[in-house]
């Protein structure tokens, strides 16, 4: 089959291109043999005899019951600052006890207490590294559960060193959730590494607005490039492009540049930074912003840092566990609402509540795919309790959003009785640009300006040459726009659309954009704006999902 | 094997096809449901060629109700340009864009297809028939049948040509960040 069948029979067969109905549902109402659309139709219909079926439900293993205080000894409530739900079950006693354990190396691995429900599987673990490695940063090349089939279930994990006990207490969390009641598991990290900083110093000219190159040529990193761009406020971003030679060193290497004053002590960004992001050919891009008087004082020193592997312990730790669902399967419940939702784009429904003891998801369906809801900060109201959660994406399935909640502080027996309702705020909203263009002239080194506006709100420009690359600029006065997200220019019907050089998020405050055309040779260039946003801040949605009892 | 085990081996090409045959997640999921009782209803399982007569009932009946209802084709909305951003995540906002658009383009150029197109292309790429089963379905000859699955590539891939040097513009460009 040829190239193009292959892509259109894959196009048509992918799951995330069609989103199912619930099969469930329709299985449920096919059992009542009556026809829907073509009720008039003459079938032959052959007598039938429905099968009564009985649905066997029952627990066939006994769960011994077991003390939940083991797992108390360790406190986890610092671990789980972002994970408050899994907590309160914790409080409550609600997770199954695990405590088993593997020693390999001098390095003992064990599993405390697990917590599967309906919506993730989540264990607390311990790593004991043995006195000789006590205090180090670890890492891991793979973690994970594999199911009894050997499938590889992956997630995340996150650890804090315990000073007090010498050992490190952590989570790992996935969003695979076992079939039936119980499941059998193994939970296994392979290949420990033991972390530290390396750092190394770089002559890094903060008055020298161009690209300076730096080579390292140590620990797997090749060289690094830097430059800086004016930001508002008195600030300057600092961008760093690092080429490695280990590619490993990509993933796991955090590289980051650290700014000291004259007295040697850390300048401090003044934003968040990002980290990690993919350039064009492959480098690993950092966006640092710092104040750029702080930056530009004399004495300032910069240094590169990074985490390097000190030593490593090869093998894998690996248990094998019985998960249960009974623990939490009291609080747990699924609420069918699909409640549609018209103040937002897509033809969006709320389609179903899902309610554990240490989360309440929402699921929202959207008729037209990607369709993203527009809100930045969400709650959920509880009879006057506010549970704060957040967007998740889910990959694979662009006709759905989630929102999670994490329940804290609420027990899910509470929650059925409550009235709940579903409250949003800070509205994004983004559109497609227009088709005036933005003429530049005169294009040279020299910043040149020029003002134009897009649906009444004020847009400028600023645009100028730096080695041999044309960038240009965005910013808006009225923080009700969003920013500018890219912008193109035209050739015959094609866009060419510029790269974005400054790395957004949406729903930030931030509206000033940056794009650069590499290599530019031209002194005039006409560009256009591919889309923007807009930002109404004070807008609060609220939904009322089900009434109290 | 049980109903529900056949339901649950057929439920997504049969509702694949009614989706791409009637343009309408509703009709496809009421469609899809009345295929499972038609089949039901009959002695399926003296049915040789199963995965092949199932395709030929879930066609028939978008036919039949095509034919009956020439309602109104829900028009090919606009492709929205939206992004996904978490605060989490550091894939670029375009390169998201990116990825919606091409689906959405596949998708726009399916929906373009006449209905007697998209009936040889659904059953050829989703029911997996043979050239012969999809005329014995359609009861039209072999030949046609061919004919109409050179014009449907045809016609596709003249469009996506025609979008392609954007697309791909755009995706050396946008999936930079």
């Amino acid at each position: 089959m040829e190239r193009f069948e292959n892509n259109l029979k894959n196009q048509m067969n992918t799951a995330n291109n069609v989103s199912y109905p619930d099969f469930d549902r329709m299985w449920s109402s096919i059992q009542q043999d009556e026809l829907k659309v073509a009720g008039g139709e003459s079938i032959p219909i052959r007598p039938r005899k429905r099968k009564r079926i009985a649905i066997i439900t029952g627990i066939s293993v006994a769960l011994m019951a077991t003390p939940v205080y083991a797992a108390l000894n360790y406190d986890w409530s610092h671990l789980l600052s972002y994970k408050a739900g899994i907590q309160t079950a914790l409080e409550q006693g609600l997770g199954q006890t695990i405590e088993k354990s593997v020693t390999k190396d001098g390095i003992t691995l064990t599993v405390h207490t697990a917590f599967i429900d309906e919506n993730r599987t989540f264990l607390l673990y311990s790593l004991d590294p043995g006195s000789t490695r006590a205090g180090e940063q670890i890492a891991f090349d793979r973690i994970g559960l594999k199911d009894k089939e050997g499938h590889s279930i992956e997630g995340h994990y996150s650890h804090q060193w315990n000073e007090e006990l010498g050992v490190f207490q952590g989570y790992f969390e996935t969003d695979w959730v076992a079939e039936g009641q119980i499941a059998d598991i193994e939970f296994a990290m392979e290949n420990i590494r033991f972390t530290g900083d390396g750092t190394q110093s770089i002559p890094y000219d903060p008055q020298n607005p161009n690209t300076q190159v730096f080579p390292i040529q140590k620990d797997g990193i090749d060289s690094v490039a830097l430059q800086s761009f004016e930001q508002a406020e008195g600030n300057v971003l600092l961008q760093s492009a690092i080429r490695f030679t280990d590619p490993e060193m990509n993933s796991r290497s955090w590289v980051r540049i650290q700014a000291a004053d004259d007295k040697n002590e850390m300048i401090k960004e003044v934003k968040p930074s990002t980290f990690g992001t993919p350039a064009a050919t492959g480098e690993y891009l950092g966006q640092q912003i710092f104040n750029s008087d702080s930056l530009r004082a004399e004495g300032t020193t910069f240094q590169l840092a990074y985490d390097r592997t000190l030593q490593s312990a090869d093998g894998i730790w690996s248990l094998n566990m019985a998960l249960s669902k009974k623990q939490m399967a009291n609080g747990t419940w699924k609420d069918v609402l699909n409640i549609p939702v018209d103040q937002v784009p897509g033809e969006t429904k709320i389609h179903e509540m899902i309610v554990t003891p240490t989360q309440v998801r929402l699921i929202l369906t959207h008729e037209e795919k990607h369709t993203r809801f527009p809100f930045m900060d969400y709650q959920l109201d509880i009879g006057g309790t506010l549970l704060n959660g957040g967007v998740w994406f889910i990959q694979g399935q662009s006709n759905k959003t989630e929102l999670r909640f994490e329940m804290a502080g609420l027990n899910a027996a509470s929650l059925a009785n409550q009235p709940v309702s579903l409250i949003a705020k800070h509205r994004v909203d983004e559109f497609a640009g227009d088709k005036n263009p933005i003429r530049l002239t005169d294009i040279s080194a020299e910043h040149q300006t020029l003002t134009s506006s897009i649906a009444g709100y004020p847009i400028t420009w600023t645009y100028y040459m730096k080695d041999h690359n044309l960038y240009v600029e965005s910013l808006s006065s009225d923080p009700a726009f969003g920013g500018v997200n890219q912008t193109y220019y035209l050739d015959g019907e094609d866009r060419n659309y510029g790269m974005p050089a400054i790395i957004g998020l949406l729903g930030d405050d931030n509206n000033k954009h940056m794009d650069v055309y590499e290599n530019f040779d031209k002194t005039e260039l006409e560009v256009y704006i591919s889309n923007y946003t807009t930002h109404k801040r004070d807008d609060v949605l609220r939904i009322p999902l089900k009434a109290g009892k | 094997m049980t109903e529900r085990e056949l339901f649950d081996s057929y439920n997504k090409d049969v509702y694949r096809t009614c989706y791409y045959m009637l343009r309408n997640a509703q009709d496809a999921e009421d469609l899809c449901h009345d295929v499972f009782v038609t089949v039901f209803r009959q002695d399926w399982r003296s049915v040789e060629h199963t995965r092949a007569w199932i395709m030929r009932i879930a066609m028939n009946h978008c036919l039949n109700l095509l034919r009956r209802n020439q309602t109104q084709r829900e028009k090919q909305s606009q492709v929205e340009w939206l992004h996904e951003q978490t605060a989490a995540s550091v894939k670029s906002v375009d390169t998201i864009v990116l990825e919606k658009a091409a689906a959405a383009e596949w998708e726009s150029l399916l929906r373009q297809l006449p209905d007697k197109l998209m009936a040889v292309v659904t059953l050829r790429y989703i029911g997996e028939l043979s050239m012969a089963e999809i005329a014995e379905t359609l009861k039209i000859p072999v030949g046609t049948v061919k004919s109409r699955l050179h014009k449907a590539l045809k016609i596709m891939r003249k469009k996506l040509e025609h979008h392609n040097g954007f697309w791909l513009k755009g995706e050396k460009q946008f999936g930079t960040f």
